[in-house]
């Protein structure tokens, strides 16, 4: 497989990704610099909005419908590794972008309320955080990635210790940074040998971290396995996926109040993974295993589900949504189809800002009564009619109606879920019946029914800000749920090339009786 | 855009507007003046109902199918769906009906809801509700169906749950969305076979192509759909909810839970017809869940005391008619009776409440039973109720037609006996409102609100009975005329002859006759009367439980689910330990879990043993059944039952026969008084011994089987499982064991990989 690259001169004259990720860098940087506590808001308003609008730029003049990677910029290399500065987009990872600045934005506005001390740190600390996820996000280059998906441990790190809410958020942080570690090694093992490969059988014989590059290559089939499970153990705790998840629930309810907002997109890399390295560069092993994924999938949305039925704390049952709506991501991408890749894709999209979004509602809900626990609640929705309607706008989202950005996402999944094996579609759609009964039972408990909390009577309805953020949020759900088209022909072209990828496998259909043979007498002769 | 297209963007744009109008005012301010809210609601939908009474003309003008695309929603791959929508005769009198008699419940509210607190929310989901079901039988394809197919859903879930500070509403409207939820999947299901198979869910592209489908697939689109029909119009087994669904204000309930969005699940059956035509199988299975559902709740609604839930399982009961008709074929018919059904319910039920408003107080008829004069809405209320008694027996009519078809009679039976509670239930409700004492008579008139209403009411009335009256699904007549292009009579149905009908009228009269003549008698069963015929009380006693649906349900679906989520969650637990830093003791078993709260999505009942009990200390009194600890369990009440209705045979019948036997021989002198007490006697106690034996029996496979097997056994065996794997999982989940997991995981990816390379 072959991606054309557009340059980023060409196509808009100036080097947008790299200044998307310096611009919150400088911001920080401003912050740091000036320790003024009272302009602290404002720098950071001014860099995460500048930044918004340049990631609407950047989504406005990207090319629909075409596989090539654009806006690409090309910077020194190491010479020795073959890794070297490479950013660009493609329909996989563009969409990334805008989201991520959309929801650092409504954090920082929220931060006001949100964060009493140190407000400045924590803006830098947010702020940072959205620099490595975008640069995550652009990366062409497998080392780069990897860098700055380690780096990006530091910022949460601190926000989790320094502004969590919970008692246990030393020991959270410690044990997700643990996890990460584990997954970014197994990470950098299987990038390493995918590098290595191109030693051997790519153009140049020397080694490349390059992604564009590392397409060409052909890797061999046992080594492919090998690869796979490097890569998808690395990406699969990220995730995360079922066995490995549980330092999501704990970090969520540790963790700050909406600063996780801009993590849980963070968290969308795992999955990001899959579909952006693991399933283009090795599709025979992943045509070989996708039962085995699907199967973890199908695990977790239904343990996901199951147990987020039982939970009391908002956040809790998030967290363990969050693993069964990954479970259905995972079954739609591994269908290796382009329905069920698109689904999935579209629902990485979707559940990033509608868990994101509940997130923040769960942030309204703790500056109010502290946390979102059931017995602080019930009751409410008389007395705070506005935050009602944004937790069940959000929540009926992530429910998957039509008509909301869940639905589309949902329903392409099921459906490339079915033409892979109509087990995981079944495994998917049990998904969504689940979804709505935790979603339901939460909505019920805390804000109908005759068991008034507490704090209910004197409880404020939301505040202008926080208007702001459910408006900005609600505007979107019902934005991608009932105009699509748009999204999905961002996506469609580099959908389109994964899909043949892999139909054709590796080696591109040489036609070759044994195209690994064949290579190997041409490479070495 | 041609003026025609316009129209029809206005009819659901209308509504849409008021709905967002009102919401976002009245969601912003508190103050927003209520003029402003009833006059655009009311307004906008009125307007819609005379865009769609003019498109309803043009297209009985001109039959021919016109689709009106708005826009691509979305598009992937080969597979697209346009926001577009169908005007065709079926979808132009759906339309119809709905702005119709949604404007009508719109003025009736502004009456009604004047003293609610929540009268801007209600009317902004009222409309939204209007935009959601023009939606839904305006949709162009299955997938916009299902858009306006939610939409009601959740509208239904706010206006059940309006009452928001009211428990059981809560638990109501929690109910009826995952119920709905359940039926959904199937939907979905079938949207995605539908998808899979013609590669468009438009309805032009899958019905083009459905002549040519295989027969198998066709059953399972049709059965699939069905489940999600099933869900929408509360047929059995997701019946439960509807009863419970109004804990709603009754506007909504006369809107949504009796004319239009229940009858969404008949519609798409009607819609879907041209699959249905390749699956017989599955028509047969529309046809059985109809009349099972007919027969349930026409019987439940023979007991019911409150007026709305007589209602509301009359709309059951009806709803399941309905379906009936559309598994005999005669889809024409079907939505006739769903018509002419919603114009009489929305009768009553907006009649009910102003009755009920003079006698004050609750909704139960029984309780204030006073006799009461009040005219017009007393006149309305009887005659609806005769109407609704009698809508299905004019559309049988039509049904007639369809009689000699495998299956027919077993249907037609349920059918029968459903027409017959219906009417009785009709006839009780009357009877239970306006026949009670004279005592405590109010002799107060309409206040002039209520009266204005009424008086829109009975111009629905006045509708009803002209369609009614018109020979609704017969060939030839206007109706069939007017639908007659899209929603043809199955073609597969041979031609019946005539006697068919005449014999099955002449059946159905006599079942509606005596429908009308029972309830004195059928009053005779309650337990707590000397029962002549311990069966029937036994009926009446699980007709007044509602047949244990919701208890059936909580016991054998929500209960293990949440006893899995519980357990699972303390495996959880056991892996964070595992894992990490223990943050919470892990609970002990039998201790309730901190921060974990038991869902319970079913409100309590009565429980099956409390009544079973109650019914069988009536029913069987005399045999004096016990089994070892008294558990209830359905063989073992079956044969409770059994033993009881062969006490009574044995009683009336062999009992006569043997006094009959008796006398003659007296008579004749030829037996001796020692032979008729040995023999006799002991043939007589004979079947009762018998029946003892065969309950014991069962008492104790259930006492052997259900009780240690299933009871104590599972959750022991569980139990003991997930002591197993938290072991395990204490042991393999240590930090050290969290890498050796990884270091397996590799260990599996190099041999996969051998493995494969090898191959």
């Amino acid at each position: 497989m072959t991606l054309h690259e557009i340059g980023a001169a060409e196509q808009i004259g100036f080097p947008i990704l790299s200044l998307l990720i310096l611009l919150p860098l400088l911001a920080a940087a401003a912050l740091r610099l000036l320790r003024d506590e009272r302009l602290a808001l404002g720098i950071a308003l001014a860099g995460t909005g500048l930044e918004l609008a340049l990631s609407i730029l950047l989504a406005v003049r990207f090319i629909p419908d075409v596989a090539d990677v654009q806006f690409v910029e090309r910077g020194p290399s190491l010479p020795l590794l073959g890794a070297s500065y490479h950013l660009g987009v493609d329909g996989v990872s563009v969409l990334f972008v805008p989201v991520t600045a959309l929801l650092t934005f409504l954090v920082v506005i929220y931060a006001e309320y949100s964060v009493r001390a140190r407000a400045r740190e924590y803006l830098m600390a947010t702020l940072i955080l959205e620099a490595t996820l975008i640069g995550a996000f652009v990366s062409l280059d497998l080392l780069l990635f990897w860098v700055f998906f380690v780096v990006e441990l530091v910022p949460s790190y601190i926000l989790i210790t320094r502004w969590g809410t919970g008692p246990a958020r030393q020991g959270a942080a410690r044990e997700y940074v643990r996890a990460m570690l584990v997954g970014s090694a197994l990470m950098l093992v299987g990038m390493v040998l995918l590098a290595r490969n191109h030693a051997d059988f790519g153009q140049g014989g020397a080694w490349s971290f390059d992604f564009v590059e590392l397409l060409r290559t052909p890797v061999p089939a046992e080594l492919q396995s090998f690869i796979f499970f490097l890569l998808f153990l690395g990406f699969a705790i990220k995730a995360p996926v079922f066995p490995f998840h549980t330092w999501l629930p704990k970090v969520l309810e540790q963790g700050p109040i909406v600063g996780m907002s801009v993590f849980l997109i963070g968290v969308k890399l795992g999955t990001y993974g899959f579909i952006r390295f693991i399933i283009p560069l090795l599709p025979e092993a992943s045509l070989d295993w996708f039962w085995l994924v699907a199967a973890f999938g199908a695990a977790g949305i239904v343990y996901g589900s199951l147990i987020a039925l039982v939970q009391s704390n908002l956040r809790r049952v998030l967290a363990f949504g969050s693993l069964s709506h990954m479970g259905a991501v995972i079954i739609g991408i591994f269908s290796l189809n382009f329905y069920g890749l698109q689904g999935g894709l579209l629902q990485m999209i979707n559940l990033g800002v509608t868990g994101a979004g509940l997130f923040f509602v769960a942030g309204f809900i703790a500056t109010r009564v502290g946390a979102p626990e059931l017995p602080a609640l019930g009751g409410l929705a008389p007395y705070v009619p506005l935050l009602t309607a944004t937790f069940l706008v959000i929540a009926l989202a992530g429910i998957g109606l039509p008509g909301t950005s869940g639905f589309n996402g949902e329903h392409l999944i099921v459906l490339g879920a079915y033409q892979a094996h109509w087990t995981m579609a079944v495994m998917a759609g049990v998904g969504t019946f689940l979804t709505a009964a935790y979603l339901i039972r939460y909505f019920q408990r805390a804000f109908l029914g005759d068991r008034l909390a507490p704090a209910a009577k004197t409880m404020a309805d939301l505040r202008p800000r926080e208007i702001l953020i459910a408006v900005t949020l609600g505007g979107f759900i019902f934005w991608v749920g009932l105009y699509t088209t748009p999204f999905l022909q961002t996506m469609n072209g580099s959908l389109r090339a994964i899909e043949q990828r892999v139909e054709r496998g590796s080696f591109g259909g040489t036609g070759a009786a044994d195209p690994l043979e064949l290579l190997r007498y041409e490479v070495r002769p | 855009m041609t003026a025609f297209d316009l129209v029809v963007l206005l009819i659901p744009g209308l509504p849409l507007a008021a709905a967002l109008a009102t919401g976002c005012g009245a969601l912003l301010s508190d103050r927003y003046p209520r003029r402003l809210i009833e006059r655009s609601t009311a307004g906008a939908i009125l307007a819609s109902f005379v865009a769609a009474l003019w498109v309803l003309a043009q297209v009985v003008g001109d039959p021919r199918p016109r689709e009106v695309t708005v826009y691509r929603w979305l598009a992937s791959g080969d597979f697209g769906v346009d926001i577009a929508f169908l005007i065709d005769p079926l979808s132009a009198v759906m339309v119809a009906m709905v702005t119709g008699i949604s404007f009508v419940v719109a003025v009736f509210s502004i009456n009604y809801m004047h003293n609610e607190r929540g009268f801007a929310r209600f009317f902004a989901v009222l409309s939204l509700f209007v935009f959601a079901m023009l939606v839904l039988v305006m949709g162009s394809s299955y997938v916009l169906l299902f858009l306006g197919w939610e939409g009601v859903g959740i509208c239904s879930y706010l206006l059940i749950g309006f009452y928001q500070d009211r428990r059981s509403a809560a638990g109501a409207a929690t109910q009826a969305f995952v119920m709905n939820r359940v039926g959904d999947v199937g939907f979905l299901v079938g949207i995605l076979l539908i998808v899979t198979t013609f590669g468009s869910a438009d309805y032009a592209v899958v019905f083009a192509g459905a002549p040519d489908l295989d027969r198998g697939l066709a059953s399972a689109i049709g059965l699939a759909l069905l489940l999600g029909a099933i869900g929408k119009s509360a047929q059995l087994p997701l019946a439960s909810w509807l009863p419970r669904a109004m804990e709603g204000p009754t506007p909504s309930s006369a809107l949504i839970h009796a004319a239009t969005m229940v009858t969404a699940g008949v519609y798409l059956v009607a819609r879907s017809h041209p699959l249905y035509e390749r699956a017989p199988d599955a028509l047969l299975v529309v046809g059985l869940v109809g009349a099972a559902t007919a027969l349930y709740g026409g019987v439940v609604g023979l007991v019911q005391t409150d007026i709305k839930s007589v209602l509301a399982f009359s709309t059951t009961s009806q709803l399941g008619l309905m379906f009936l008709a559309c598994g005999l074929g005669a889809y024409a018919v079907a939505i006739f009776h769903l018509v002419a059904h919603a114009f009489f319910k929305t009768l009553l039920f907006l009649t009910a409440p102003s009755i009920l408003h003079h006698l004050h107080g609750g909704a139960d008829p029984q309780a204030e039973g006073g006799r009461w004069r009040i005219g017009l809405p007393h006149r309305l209320f009887v005659g609806a109720a005769v109407a609704v008694a009698a809508v299905p027996f004019v559309a049988a009519w039509a049904q007639a037609g369809a009689v000699a078809r495998s299956g027919a009679p077993i249907l037609l039976a349920g059918g029968g006996i459903a027409l017959f509670a219906a009417a009785f239930a009709s006839r009780r409700m009357v009877a239970v409102t306006f026949g009670g004492h004279a005592g405590e008579a109010h002799g107060h008139g309409t206040r002039p609100p209520v009266a204005v209403s009424l008086i829109a009411v009975s111009l629905i009335a006045l509708a009803g009975v002209a369609l009614g009256l018109l020979p609704g699904g017969l060939d030839g007549s206007w109706w069939r005329a007017i639908l007659g292009p899209a929603v043809p009579a199955s073609s597969e149905l041979p031609a019946a002859h005539p006697v068919f009908g005449v014999i099955f009228l002449g059946a159905l009269a006599l079942l509606l006759v005596a429908g009308w003549l029972t309830p004195l008698l059928f009053d005779r069963f309650r337990p707590d009367r000397p029962a002549p015929l311990p069966a029937a009380g036994a009926l009446y006693a699980a007709a007044l439980e509602r047949f244990w649906l919701d208890e059936l349900i909580a016991r054998f679906v929500i209960r293990p689910v949440r006893r899995l989520a519980l357990r699972l969650d303390r495996l959880d637990a056991w892996l964070d330990r595992a894992t990490g830093i223990p943050e919470v003791a892990p609970p002990r078993r039998g201790v309730p879990v901190p921060g974990v709260e038991v869902p319970a999505l079913a409100h309590e009942q009565p429980g099956i043993l409390g009544v079973l009990t109650r019914v069988g200390a009536n029913a069987s009194s005399s045999l004096e059944l016990r089994s070892a600890r008294g558990a209830a369990g359905a063989p073992y009440w079956l044969t409770r039952l059994a033993a009881g209705a062969a006490q009574w045979i044995e009683v009336k019948v062999v009992g006569r026969v043997i006094a009959g036997i008796t006398r003659s021989a007296d008579r004749s002198a030829g037996l001796s008084l020692w032979s008729e007490r040995e023999i006799i006697d002991r043939v007589s106690g004979l079947i009762p011994l018998l029946a003892d034996r065969l309950a014991r029996l069962s008492a104790a496979v259930e006492e052997a089987v259900f009780h240690r097997g299933v009871h104590l056994g599972a959750p022991r065996a569980s139990a003991a499982a997930a002591r197993v794997l938290v072991t395990t999982e204490e042991v393999l989940g240590r930090p050290l064991v969290f890498a050796g997991l990884i270091l397996g995981s590799l260990v599996l990816a190099a041999v996969g990989a051998l493995v494969l390379s090898s191959r």
